[in-house]
């Protein structure tokens, strides 16, 4: 006995891949320069098997998944399987060679056991800053490529354990905060170390190295296989979806992303994913490039297929692509890439996932609120109490504007104010934290009324925040679903806009309307920036609704008493928060199941 | 005379007995969710028929009982709270609906394994207040505490009037943006509930409760305060009121189990019922805490398994680990508790085939109706019913109250398990429990790891009702050397609630400043403040003044950073002189918890002291050791798989309660308790020790003395 019990042992290994990966996170989140990158939990890490294919990826940001994956390709078309060597590690982060943004710095290690490569170690980072037009690396006025940061292609930051100056060098002269990069970088390394001990206990336990390789790849073929289970048990068809980018930094303007994913059950289940028919490239920033759609894409297929099944390489073969160069979602070279992640990329995501719904409805979601909303505020520093923690001038981003509204769901309504699906563990920080850290004031940070898509079941809304400055001083923001919101789906309506406001800071009245995409606006101190974060699409046709539930929503003040009526068909009195039963049917029965 | 420890769990309530000599004996009985009180009556009344007494003269010999109160953490669990308001600063009602947006069920959103971030059907739970009932009122302070809108007191007062006549809530809590700095608003807001004083008695604000910053977390805390007194203060004193008619001493005080591990006056926890969550799982720890430093063990891992979770805590230098801001049924909590990480795992958990694959866990068959094995009606395959086919469990468990029903564990490991992998029952069997331990043993290590420690430097601490079974392979899995099974591992938690010290904390906000810029006078001030709370506390509690201590904190952390680390100060009043001390000390904890320590000045948050005292000097028996052979306790041999063999062995099984201390067993072997079972596995020795508690040297090393 034992031994042939394969499949329990692929079981232990897969599983301890995947907590491999989470101590991998915690090696980073605890040796971090900033507790404040730490916190954020913008990072990824992973494991490759020898091969260069995505052996495990824990609970970390869907969209950094594909970003690893091509850039893996690259360190392999670029060096070969020889030029990988024991104590190398390998730095890239340009998207011109199947890397993601500049900021997103990712390290490969090739992990050896007896002389044999066994699997490589991964570490994606997001940077606060790698040089650049802006702050922040997010230039929403970038042309070409080369405005947005320094590009490592795949270089050796360690040559057989030797750290190579010239490079840290060449990185920390081109970056504004060399510091902290320095710091993060260092803590990127710390978990590539974690990787290689597991990894070579693992062959140790299991006797050679042969053997852990060969269950590698039955790991790969099993995901692969339980994966084409799940496709198999979707309908045959061809699904369609569109949905927008809006404004790319130049233009008040919209661009499509459209996706045809196409179910197939011979000769063995597989999925096509096709963006033809995508509007083509913009000037602005807000373009995606294969590799970076493909990893967005992955991400949505995983929601709806299998959200349980072992995440690698395996469990995407069964999925295609065409994705046309010129577009959008693939970019042709040097344009500009910097929002690729929450821009175009999330949108990627939300097609895939609203096409492949309509397969399978009882898993499928009005569309998410999308957009991460980078709000980055710069300025000098108008506090000057002697110990101060920040410095006089001053950059930071917000991770406010991401609170946005889940979609709904089959049996019920979308969860509560969250971040985006691409955008995986992160969180909100606390008003207090953020006062006591920067020189602003929040005004308030509540929930948007009737904000969440109408629908059978109601999407969950977004919140609004209003920041207000303690001194003049300048902000960059990005964010879409400005001119199109979070769509529904089966008759759902859609979640309310982003919006993005300079009011007065006494009145709260609107000064100026401004569109998703900002570079370095001033704002001074009578005035606040308010934001309106999109709430998420609607499931089923609103009139479908239960009327109590209508009720219940009005009473806890998710929707309003006019657009009870309006959107949902139910008519409440005002005085006395019940429903008029007879006007109520009056109306749904006029308008309802057209 | 006795000190009586009572525990409250889902289906047995665990009573413990601790004499003056240190002897223990323990006791089970049905849980009675209705009126808790009755199963508590219900297993005094079982232990005076053993004592051969009534019920009336046993009490009347209790010097104290000291009591593990579940009342909250259920009311959490079922939903069942008490109706109540909530006033916010303007701007901020729905602080408590957002939850700073996190998914998962982690403290900060992190995904816990087991969870999928891609699962689109994710939850959170509901906020006990619901939002219709979430005031908002005009006032706001900031960061510096300076008011920068005044209290409308006239809004206020009408807001109030709304909660409680045309809502009726049962009471208000009050939580406003930067009240931990100036606390005035709060107080005023408070000051005006008066109005309504059967509100008021149910009413808390924030910064009483916690006068740290974090708004999110605060109100959370405070909401959940609130809510839960209108249940738990009627139990306690109904409790109270029928142990003194039935022989209780007046002077005699109920002492609850608090979140950080001491106990309190009942009176006191009925104020602050938010502070007896979570005290099951904290029980356990404390008991470890105290028998590891009875046997000169400093550094432990407790693993307590049970039906349906498995509750990791770490004791480091003698001391629990606790956490600032735990998540207990999904809620936030920012109080110290005792850091105890619950996997989903246990004895209860299903096995199945999913697509191909076999997983275990984490839905639980739970105790109703439990695994097939126990022949309530159960059908799926557990952890239980593969322990039953390997060997591992036979007869009776829970002393008598389960009879095992081998035929039923077959049966539903081969339905569910074995036929859908073309394996034998024993082959599926094997495979369960060999995907189940690994499993837990790789959750364990991301939790020790998590809180900074490498589990093969600890000693292992295991209890609950399948821990033992399992114990062994845990400990070679991770790498730990030494193993502890005590000797009431099944009520354990009861004797830790009753081995419990008399403990309370106190906290004020003396920074964020640079250490070196500290206002010492002010410091020194406030912590002599806290102490004379704390003398106050622990004398109307009865303790004497020679049997008081106290420990004083700092949090500190580097300029610049948002999470504040722990540091024991060196003497009770600071001089410049100490600075020096103090930083060493805290780079050192900075260190275990992140590797990078930075070059930045450090700076000091908040100040705390920690009051704590003991009523009665409570001494573990320790007994003469007799010789080492073993053999005089074999009840019989049967067949039981060891992975280590890859075979089913002939093996020794030992009554437990015929070991005497110095007894050595050697290689595998099943011990029997009446409601314990433990596995030695191939190479490994186990001793009786002086405590009766059984240790196994993992490794199978060490070299004791024979006789």
């Amino acid at each position: 006995m034992g031994e042939e019990i394969i499949a329990v042992t692929r079981e232990i290994i897969a599983n301890r891949l995947n907590y491999l990966t989470q101590e991998m996170g915690l090696s980073l989140a605890k040796t971090a320069y900033s507790v404040l990158f730490a916190e954020n939990r913008d990072f990824s890490c992973a494991i490759f098997d020898r091969e260069g294919y995505l052996l495990a990826l824990g609970s970390f940001v869907p969209t950094h998944q594909g970003g690893m994956q091509g850039s893996m390709e690259y360190v392999l078309d670029k060096w070969g399987s020889k030029g990988l060597q024991d104590g190398d590690i390998f730095m890239h982060n340009d998207a011109l060679h199947k890397g993601s943004h500049c900021q997103d710095i990712t390290l490969f290690k090739p992990i050896f056991f007896d002389e044999t490569h066994v699997a490589t170690g991964c570490c994606v980072a997001h940077h606060n800053d790698t040089g650049g037009m802006r702050p922040r690396s997010y230039c929403p006025d970038a042309e070409e490529i080369y405005q947005e940061g320094i590009r490592f292609p795949a270089v050796k930051l360690f040559k057989r354990g030797e750290l190579q100056q010239d490079i840290l060098d060449i990185y920390m002269t081109n970056v504004r905060m060399p510091d902290s990069e320095r710091g993060d970088l260092y803590a990127q390394l710390s978990t590539l170390s974690v990787a290689e001990k597991a990894i070579k206990e693992l062959c140790e336990r299991y006797g050679s190295a042969e053997k852990i390789i060969n269950y590698f790849r039955s790991i790969q073929d099993h995901a692969e296989g339980r994966m084409r289970e799940g496709i198999k048990s979707l309908k045959e068809g061809d699904y369609e979806a569109e949905s927008y980018v809006d404004h790319d930094g130049w233009e008040e303007k919209s661009w499509k992303i459209k996706v045809t994913v196409s179910v197939k059950h011979k000769p063995q289940p597989h999925l096509i994913i096709d963006y033809s028919g995508s509007d083509p490239q913009a000037r602005g920033f807000v373009n995606s490039y294969f590799y970076n759609t493909r990893a967005n894409a992955w991400a949505a297929v995983y929601t709806v297929v299998d959200p349980y099944v072992h995440k690698c390489y395996g469990s995407m073969r069964p999925v295609e692509f065409n994705v046309p160069m010129g577009t959008i979602v693939n970019a042709k070279p040097p344009a500009p890439i910097g929002a690729c992640t929450t821009e175009s990329g999330f949108v990627a995501a939300d097609v895939v996932a609203l096409a492949l719904g309509k397969a399978r409805p009882q898993i499928a979601t009005g569309v998410w609120g999308g957009s991460f909303g980078g709000l980055g505020i710069y300025g000098e520093n108008p506090r000057h109490h002697k110990n101060s923690r920040i410095k006089e001038r001053w950059a930071s981003g917000f991770t406010d504007a991401g609170g946005v509204g889940g979609g709904a769901r089959a049996t019920k309504d979308g969860i509560g104010t969250v971040t985006d699906i691409c955008g995986g563990p992160i969180t909100i920080p606390n008003v207090e934290i953020m006062e006591a850290n920067f020189p602003v004031t929040y005004r308030y940070r509540k929930l948007v009324s009737d904000g969440g898509g109408p629908g059978k079941f109601r999407g969950s809304p977004g919140y609004e925040v209003a920041i207000q400055p303690e001194g003049p001083m300048h902000f960059t923001c990005l964010c879409n679903k400005g001119y199109h919101g979070a769509e529904g789906i089966f008759g759902g309506k859609e979640g309310s806009r982003w919006k993005l406001e300079i009011r007065d800071a006494e009145t709260d009245s609107i000064l100026k309307e401004l569109p998703p995409k900002v570079v370095l606006h001033p704002i001074s101190p009578m005035e606040i920036i308010h934001i309106n974060v999109p709430g998420g699409g609607g499931y089923g046709h609103p009139f479908e609704r239960d009327p109590e539930r209508v009720k219940e929503d009005v009473i806890e003040g998710y929707v309003s008493i006019d657009m009870a009526k309006k959107d949902y068909g139910v008519v409440i009195n005002p005085e006395t928060l019940e429903i008029d039963v007879d006007t109520t049917e009056k109306l749904r029965h006029g308008k309802g199941d057209q | 005379m006795y000190i009586l420890g009572v525990d409250i769990g889902g289906t047995f309530t665990d009573f413990v007995f601790i004499d003056e000599n240190g002897e223990v004996k323990n006791f089970k009985a049905p849980t009675t969710p209705k009126d808790p009180s009755q199963g508590v009556m219900d297993g005094i009344r079982t232990a005076a028929k053993s004592f051969d007494r009534d019920l009336n003269s046993l009490l009347s010999d209790v010097l104290s009982v000291n009591h593990g109160c579940t009342v909250a953490t259920n009311a959490l669990i079922t939903g069942k709270v008490a109706k109540i308001g909530l006033i916010t600063t303007k701007g901020f009602r729905d602080t408590i609906i957002i939850q700073r947006c996190r998914k998962g069920s982690g403290v900060s959103g992190e995904f816990v394994p087991g969870e999928s971030l891609y699962d689109l059907q994710m939850d959170r739970p509901r906020p006990l207040v619901p939002r219709s009932l979430i005031e908002e009122v005009t006032e706001r302070i900031n960061y510096e505490g300076r008011v920068l809108i005044p209290l409308n007191e006239g809004e206020c007062k009408e807001k109030i009037r709304k909660l409680v006549e045309e809502n009726q809530v049962e009471g208000i809590a009050v939580s406003l943006i930067w009240s931990p700095i100036n606390p005035e608003h709060e107080r005023r807001v408070l000051e005006l509930i008066k109005t309504y004083p059967d509100v008021y008695k149910n009413s808390s604000c924030s910064s009483d409760l916690i006068p740290q910053i974090r708004e999110y977390e605060r109100t959370s805390t405070v909401v959940m305060n609130t809510c839960l007194k209108p249940l738990v203060k009627p139990y306690l004193m109904h409790l109270k009121n029928r142990l003194k008619a039935e022989g209780l001493s007046e002077e005699v005080q109920l002492l609850i189990m608090q979140l950080h591990g001491g106990v309190t006056d009942a009176s006191m926890a009925a104020e602050n019922p938010v502070v007896t969550i979570g005290s099951g799982p904290t029980g356990g720890v404390i008991g470890a805490q105290f028998i590891g430093s009875q046997m000169g063990i400093e550094s432990l891992i407790t693993l307590d398994m049970g039906g349906t979770s498995f509750d990791v805590g770490v004791i480091v230098d003698g001391e629990p680990l606790t956490a600032p801001i735990s998540v207990v049924e999904g809620y936030h909590i920012m109080l110290p508790m005792v850091d105890v990480k619950s996997i989903g795992a246990g004895g209860g958990s299903v096995a199945r085939v999913y697509k191909g694959t076999l997983e275990v866990g984490p839905q639980s068959a739970g105790a109703e109706p439990g695994p097939a094995c126990y022949g309530k009606g159960g059908v799926e395959s557990t952890i239980t019913d593969a322990d039953v086919v390997l060997g591992y469990i036979r007869g009776t468990l829970a002393t008598n109250q389960i009879v095992l029903d081998i035929e039923a564990a077959h049966k539903a490991i081969k339905e569910h398990v074995a036929d859908k992998l073309n394996m034998t029952v024993e082959e599926a069997a094997v495979g369960i429990v060999d995907l189940a331990n690994s499993n837990i043993s790789d959750a364990i290590r991301l939790s020790t790891i998590e809180r900074g420690y490498d589990p093969t430097e600890f000693t292992a601490f295991v209890y609950g009702g399948a821990g033992p079974v399992h114990g062994a392979v845990l400990c070679r899995n991770m790498g730990i050397k030494k193993m502890i099974v005590p000797r009431f591992a099944s009520t354990f938690s009861a004797f830790g609630v009753a081995a419990s010290i008399l403990k309370h904390t106190y906290i004020a906000i003396i920074g964020p400043e640079l250490l070196t810029e500290l206002n010492l006078d002010m410091v020194n001030q406030k912590l002599t403040e806290m102490t004379n709370e704390g003398i106050d506390t622990l004398r109307k509690e009865h303790v004497k003044s020679e049997d008081m201590q106290f420990r004083f904190y700092f949090e500190m952390r580097f300029e610049g950073q948002l999470n504040e680390i722990t540091v024991e100060l060196p003497v009770t009043k600071i001089t410049t002189n100490d600075f020096n001390l103090i930083l060493e000390r805290f780079r050192k904890e900075y260190s275990l918890a992140y590797a990078y320590v930075p070059d930045f000045p450090p700076e000091v948050v908040t100040a705390r002291v920690e009051a704590s005292g003991r009523l009665f000097n409570i001494p573990l028996k320790s007994y003469h050791l007799s010789g080492s052979d073993a053999s005089h306790a074999i009840k019989e041999k049967r067949k039981a798989y060891f992975d280590e063999r890859k075979d089913f062995l002939y093996t020794n099984v030992y009554n437990g309660l015929k070991l005497m201390p110095g007894n050595i067993i050697e290689d595998h072997a099943i011990i029997e308790y009446p409601d314990t079972v433990i596995v030695v596995r191939p190479g490994q020795k186990a001793i009786c020790d002086q405590f009766k508690n059984i240790v196994i040297d993992i490794m199978g090393e060490e070299t004791w003395e024979r006789k």
